[in-house]
């Protein structure tokens, strides 16, 4: 399988992607873009990894997208359907640790790293960005997909540049109110922001608190929630399992 | 009142109590409550007053005669209210009307008792024991109060009949008979009525005391047998195994609704047999007699979803197939359609989560219980197995029609033939449901397609397909095809037949003797072609990847995949300037001195006809060629083209640059020969032309022939080039040169 190719390539650079040279691992993504009949659903999990996770929450966090990753690869149609691309903020600025590809491209789980601030808006951007090209890609290719998942995790409040703040949260509004986008805001301890984290995911959904550090709880639930949607055909409508919410989210 | 009377009702029956008998001056409602409380609570079976039995009482508070009565009946009734269940809407018509509505609707699931005072209700109530066209083994009972206030058994004194073909008195859910025993079964091709209006009956929630599960006991009609291992889990319930040779599905507490029961009770009363269609051979109930779901055969195998629809999980479960085995599963697949359509069963819900595969021989549908069967709808579908004319509505509010359902099939064989791969993904597309009302079928048939076609391997796949099949799938998908409609669409029959074709060319080699690519299951280019002469050529990259304004001439031009590698390759930018209108080299004219441009469209053209390149501009050609005319058909005409445009205007007397003439130059100068295929019907034509003009020219009635080839086709021509509707004047053009090719083997003798 294409797979094996890269093993031997564990350079960690900038312009790397877990184990694979950028080239590379776009050559095998846009294979795998033409030859994967499976409509896609693009996850993109837009995670804060600044100064103040550190410790516990950021073990935790790590826990829960090494699961997240682990639950998708044992569903066979989500594994082929689901596009995941990692965004952080804090650790070094912005960073898209991971595009968008499948796990059977890319099947590393990155290891998340807390420091620095907190530049939420610059981070959403970047992802909304990244969004749209990996939704032209589709279109372009003639691959259906679904509407693609914004999944946001904070434990702070937004410290970035404030126009930047501003313009992200009037891109997901508007994505959301127009059924482009479905955002998951989630705030992690008792310092997050709700109500910044709510912006981003209103009208639909108010942001939710995570019990605890149930990460790996809220990651089970995503990844259930991607194979329940991968199931469907795009455009259907999926209902959320809200009564899986209660396994980590505070009311 | 009879104590161990009320006791076996209780026990074994669903009470309903009339109006009449509540106002019954016979009736102490206080007594006969004390009597029957004790036995609702141990039977936990509570006592069914019809919201309208309820109305009626109110209403009779107004009438002075049983207002008293009546009062006094409501107010026990509401301190009782632990120990009645009032069912019905508000809407229900007469109460006696809506117990001989509800009686016919339960009487197959359970034991029904009425208590009313009304003789004529209890005769026909009881008569629906007798009904011959559904069987029951449940048994309707009526009671009333006699004179001394006394609760007995309706007595029907020979008024009813009870020895009507083959009814048995005496049935009951214990009963030793073999229910599998085919010499007693339905005819097994039995055709069920086709209907077109959804059954009246509700699909509301029946209350459901318990759900069995694992090492639980479950009744068949059979005897009682056990649930074991739990097999699979889904959004409708749970399959497990049982002590016997049948799985049993068992649905979830909120999902057994009286529509889904009398559904899996017909099914089941019809004895179907067909290998490979896991239909429910008998129900399923709780220790309390409640339906809780039904026995089927096994299936095994694995999802079409996970095996075909995803190329890895593909070659990892059937390494070894070619495309011969997904034809020929295919082939396995429609002949089960076949099974049910010929028995007017519509499956609804086609998809490939429902159709699990062995082999190419051997496949199970499962989700039986989903099916269109009379007029019970399919209640379940997904996007891209529903045609357009249903897409968005309710699947259980409306019964599909064979036609829906052959464009399921269609996309069905479609996906299995270009693996996972719905009919209308493609470049630039929407969202599935309005791609697929849209109709815009994006894999060419010839050269119509929308130049849409999805990337990667598909449009080689369908390269690869029979001409039949890829026409097939064409005029079913395409807007306005000749099988796009409702009513039109290629039926379960009709694709046997396509598939049988595809399947012997297969097995005999005759597709792979051209291509060996076209006998695998992912080719990786388009499929060789054969010409007239029986010569196999490589097909080129004709895909267009851009079109853009000509800076010269202005007029549209592609670049074709072909072009675009070729620029890439040599580092160029892509042309701004047409094929055409690109200038290959300047000259000197011999003639006139002056310069002219040669364009590249020329210079290939002079190549390709061996032509040499000319040394005098067009204005100086153009005058020696009309002074050289001298007989049509003549090679002197060849410079010119239009051989038999020519040839029939001279024959009507019309000069070289009359109207006609020149506009059929224009077009195949300024339109034809941009087309895709338009160089090579040139080509054709001034390749077979001449020889056919000549041949006019021999025969007797030329002036016929001439005539009839202005009248049928040139004028027509004109008249869509005037239009400016060049595709279909192309089209009538291709007629022709078919036409005549065609008399040329008349000509010749």
């Amino acid at each position: 399988m294409i797979l094996s190719k890269k093993s031997k390539l564990n350079i960690h650079i900038d312009g790397i992607f877990g184990g694979l040279m950028l080239e590379e691992f776009d050559i095998l993504r846009n294979e795998d873009l033409v030859n994967n009949p499976t409509p896609r659903v693009a996850v993109c999990l837009c995670l804060d990894t600044s100064g103040s996770m550190e410790g516990e929450p950021i073990d935790e966090l790590n826990k829960g997208v090494e699961l997240f990753f682990e639950s998708i690869k044992e569903d066979e149609t989500a594994l082929y359907a689901a596009e995941i691309a990692i965004i952080t903020f804090g650790d070094r600025g912005v960073n898209c640790i991971r595009d968008f590809a499948s796990l059977t491209v890319e099947p590393d789980v990155p290891r998340l790293q807390a420091s620095g601030s907190t530049p939420m808006g610059e981070a959403v951007n970047l992802a909304l960005d990244k969004l749209q090209v990996r939704k032209d890609d589709y279109k372009n290719n003639g691959v259906d997909y679904y509407q693609p998942w914004l999944v946001l995790m904070s434990d702070g409040s937004p410290n970035g540049d404030y126009s930047e703040l501003e313009r992200a949260k009037e891109r997901t509004s508007k994505l959301i109110a127009s059924k482009k986008l479905s955002v998951f805001s989630i705030g992690i301890g008792t310092s997050a922001d709700m109500g910044e984290l709510s912006l981003f995911s209103l009208p639909k959904r108010s942001a939710l608190k995570l019990q605890g550090l149930k990460f790996r709880e809220f990651f089970e639930w995503l990844s259930k929630s991607v194979a329940r949607t991968s199931q469907s055909t795009p455009g259907e409508n999926v209902k959320l399992d809200t009564d899986g919410i209660k396994g980590w989210g505070e009311l | 009142m009879k104590n161990d009377l009320l006791d076996e009702i209780f026990k074994n029956y669903k009470v309903f109590i009339d109006t009449c008998s509540l106002l019954s001056e016979f009736c102490e409602i206080d007594n006969f409550f004390y009597q029957i409380i004790p036995l609702i609570s141990k039977y936990k079976n509570k006592l069914i007053i019809p919201l309208k039995v309820f109305e009626e009482l109110e209403k009779h508070t107004k009438n002075p005669k049983l207002a008293e009565k009546s009062r006094k009946v409501l107010d026990v009734l509401r301190t009782v209210s632990d120990y009645i269940e009032i069912r019905g809407e508000k809407n229900d018509t007469f109460a006696d009307n809506l117990f001989q509505t509800v009686f016919t609707k339960f009487r197959l699931q359970y034991n029904l008792a009425l208590i009313t005072q009304d003789k004529n209700l209890s005769l026909d109530v009881l008569n629906l024991n007798n009904t011959n066209s559904v069987k029951s083994h449940y048994k309707i009972k009526v009671f009333k109060f006699d004179r001394n206030g006394q609760f007995i058994e309706f007595n029907k004194n020979g008024n009813v009949s009870y020895n009507s073909n083959g009814y048995k008195k005496n049935s009951n859910a214990n009963q030793k008979s073999n229910v599998y025993d085919k010499n007693k079964a339905a005819k097994n091709n039995r055709c069920l009525r086709l209907c077109s209006k959804v059954t009246s009956l509700k699909d509301d929630r029946i209350y459901i005391t318990e759900i069995p599960s694992e090492n639980m006991e479950v009744r068949t009609r059979n005897g009682t047998i056990m649930l074991q291992r739990k097999i699979s889990s889904g959004g409708e319930g749970t399959i497990y195994e049982t002590n016997t040779k049948y799985v049993a599905k068992i649905y979830k507490k909120e999902l057994v609704t009286l529509r889904k029961i009398k559904k899996i009770k017909l099914i089941i009363s019809q004895k179907f047999e067909c290998q490979g269609i896991c239909f429910p051979i008998d129900e399923l109930t709780n220790k309390y007699g409640e339906f809780v779901g039904y026995l089927m055969p096994r299936a095994s195998g694995v999802e079409l979803q996970k095996s075909l629809f995803i190329k890895p999980l593909f070659l990892k479960r059937f390494p070894n197939w070619k495309k011969i085995d997904t034809v020929n599963l295919s082939l396995t697949i429609l002949e089960k359609i076949k099974y049910l359509h010929d028995r007017n069963i519509i499956m609804g819900d086609i998809n490939p989560a429902n159709i699990l595969v062995v082999s190419p021989h051997e496949v199970y549908f499962v989700d039986t219980d989903s099916y269109q069967i009379e007029d019970y709808p399919c209640p379940v579908g997904t996007v891209n197995y529903t045609a357009p004319e249903i897409q968005r509505k309710h699947f259980n509010d409306f019964l599909r029609t064979k036609g829906n359902e052959n464009f399921a099939i269609a996309t069905l064989l479609f996906m299995i033939m270009l693996p996972g791969k719905p009919p209308y993904a493609q470049q630039g597309g929407e969202d599935p449901i309005s791609n697929i009302l849209n109709m815009n079928f994006s894999y060419p048939l010839g050269e119509s397609s929308n130049k849409k076609t999805p990337e990667g391997p598909w449009r080689f796949i369908w390269s690869h397909l029979t001409y039949k099949i890829k026409q097939a799938f064409y005029e079913t998908f395409n807007k306005g095809g000749l099988y796009s409609q409702e009513n039109k669409r290629l039926g379960v029959d009709k694709w046997i037949a396509l598939f049988s074709i595809y399947s012997y060319l297969l097995k005999k080699n005759k597709l792979q003797a051209t291509d060996p690519a076209s006998g695998e299951l992912f080719p990786t280019s388009f499929k060789n072609f054969v010409d007239e002469e029986g010569k196999v050529h490589k097909r080129e990259f004709s895909r267009i990847v851009d079109t853009r304004i000509c800076e010269r001439c202005q007029k549209e031009f592609n670049i074709t995949e072909k072009m675009y590698r070729s620029y890439q390759a040599k580092g160029e930018n892509l042309p701004t300037i047409c094929p055409v209108c690109s200038i290959y080299e300047t000259r000197k004219c011999e003639t006139c001195g002056q310069m002219f441009n040669i364009t590249k469209g020329e210079y290939e053209y002079f190549i390709k006809h061996n032509l040499k390149i000319p040394k005098n501009c067009q204005i100086c050609r153009k005058q020696k060629k009309s002074i050289s005319r001298t007989t049509i058909g003549s090679t002197s005409t060849k410079k010119n083209g239009c051989f038999i445009t020519t040839a029939t205007c001279a024959e009507y007397g019309k000069p070289d640059n009359c109207y006609e003439l020149t506009m059929f130059r224009k077009f195949r100068d300024e339109w034809l020969s941009k087309q895709p295929d338009g160089l090579k019907l040139i080509e054709e034509y001034y390749r077979t032309a001449p020889t056919i003009v000549d041949l006019i020219n021999k025969q007797n009635n030329k002036e016929d022939i001439y005539r009839l080839i202005n009248d049928k086709f040139l004028v027509a021509c004109l008249h869509f080039i005037e239009k400016c509707e060049y595709e279909k004047c192309k089209r009538l053009y291709i007629e022709m040169m078919e036409y005549l090719y065609h008399e040329k083997e008349k000509w010749s003798n």
